[in-house]
């Protein structure tokens, strides 16, 4: 599982307002080769949340990120490159990740999250 | 014709292993998974600007579906609820992240951050019930509520799906709408049994100029707008107010009646449609007495 889809993932147990962002227990991490898109990393940009895409970073043992993040900083190459290896690059492959408010984990094995509800959580 | 695979078991019993294997080694299915896939990016209209979107694969099961996001270029996010279809996607080393879940618990995702979602041959299973717990009204509900909320402005949502009967489509346009989705069904090859294919094309936000209901291939036709099944709807839910004491319109009636001139003309039309008709003579429409 990728940071892009980390960064997309919210707790959506019933009663939960505050489910994003999930903390991540990162027991095994890969990193695999993606090719570099300028564009959707642009494009994608505004949509990120930069504080949760950090802190998930440095869990997964990344920590050059910078740790503000302004959209003047996408015409430098630089800091696409570190975008683009944090987003894409980064594999979360076991581990787990943890909802902030009700402390539920959500096992992640083959880099593969099982984010299915017990029947009394949906 | 074997019965429908929703009716046998639920979706992650009845893709077991084996039955995951199988789906995907069939060389039929994976041509008729890769067709459908290829119609659902076309009806989701992506703008052609050649910038890769994230898009959602809904009941991604082994990734076929998958498989033809990535060859457009776009990262997708596939969800599905089998474990035995995710791992033969792992197997096929398939590109986008993909994530266990049912989608009948709704989408663990935030607010506006998918650019499309596309589904094959997947929501026909939230109509079943299969846990006793499950009730699927309260399951479509979540689904179509949580995938309203992460789709982006604009975005659209195409589901290519098997209805079991119309009931069953109806139900789940219904809860679509309720959800705040406008858009309709297209119809490919509406005439032809064996290739006609569904897609339920939803769209986010207001109705735009290039949102109209695309038509469906095939000769003849007919994009099945249900558009106005779906506006039409919020007018049945008002309330209709009748007075007893508001004078109601007579019915006006013609006293000079149908002539013959009438009749001759009516019976000529029926003769050139091929209708047996007896001929005309001097009594046709001839005045009969007032209690005939």
């Amino acid at each position: 599982m990728r940071l892009l889809t980390h960064n997309m993932l919210s707790c959506n147990i019933k009663g939960v307002t505050n489910g994003f962002p999930l903390r991540i227990e990162a027991e095994k991490v890969v990193e695999k080769q993606v090719d570099f898109n300028a564009d959707f990393l642009k494009n994608m940009f505004p949509k990120i949340e930069w504080k949760a895409l950090v802190a998930a970073a440095k869990s997964m043992g990344y920590t050059d990120l910078p740790d503000q993040a302004e959209s003047s900083m996408i015409d430098s190459e630089e800091f696409l490159k570190k975008f683009h290896h944090a987003l894409l690059q980064l594999h979360l492959e076991e581990g787990a990740l943890i909802c902030p408010e009700t402390g539920r984990r959500f096992p992640v094995n083959k880099g593969i999250p099982n984010m299915l509800l017990h029947e009394d959580e949906v | 014709m074997a019965s429908r695979p929703e009716l046998q078991a639920p979706p992650d019993i009845f893709y077991d292993d084996a039955e995951a294997r199988k789906y995907t080694s069939s060389s039929r299915i994976i041509e008729i998974q890769a067709e459908l896939s290829e119609r659902a990016l076309e009806l989701l209209a992506l703008p052609d600007d050649g910038v890769p979107r994230l898009l959602l694969d809904i009941g991604c099961g082994s990734g076929l579906s998958g498989e033809s996001i990535s060859d457009h270029g776009h990262q997708w996010i596939g969800l599905d609820i089998s474990h035995s279809m995710l791992s033969v996607a792992l197997e096929r080393d398939v590109e986008g992240d993909l994530i266990h879940s049912d989608m009948g618990q709704g989408l663990a995702l935030r607010s506006g951050v998918i650019d499309g979602a596309i589904s094959i041959s997947a929501v026909q299973w939230l109509c079943n019930a299969d846990k006793s717990s499950d009730e699927p009204r309260l399951r479509l509900k979540a689904f179509f509520e949580s995938l309203y909320r992460c789709l982006g402005r604009g975005a659209r949502a195409v589901f290519q799906f098997y209805p079991e009967n119309l009931a069953q489509r109806e139900l789940i346009l219904g809860f679509a709408m309720r959800a705040g989705f406008a858009g309709g069904v297209v119809v490919d090859y509406p005439h032809s049994t064996k290739r006609r294919k569904e897609f339920l094309v939803l769209t986010c936000g207001p109705p735009s100029l290039g949102a109209a209901v695309p038509n469906g291939k095939g000769e003849n036709a007919d994009s099945c707008s249900d558009n106005d099944e779906l506006s039409g709807d919020d007018e049945n839910q008002t309330v209709c107010i009748s007075d007893r004491h508001r004078p109601r319109k007579r019915q006006k009636t013609n006293k000079k009646g149908k002539g013959r001139q009438w009749v001759l003309k009516k019976k000529e039309q029926m003769r050139r449609k091929g209708n047996a008709v007896p001929p005309d003579t001097k009594y046709t429409a001839r005045k009969r007495k007032a209690r005939f």
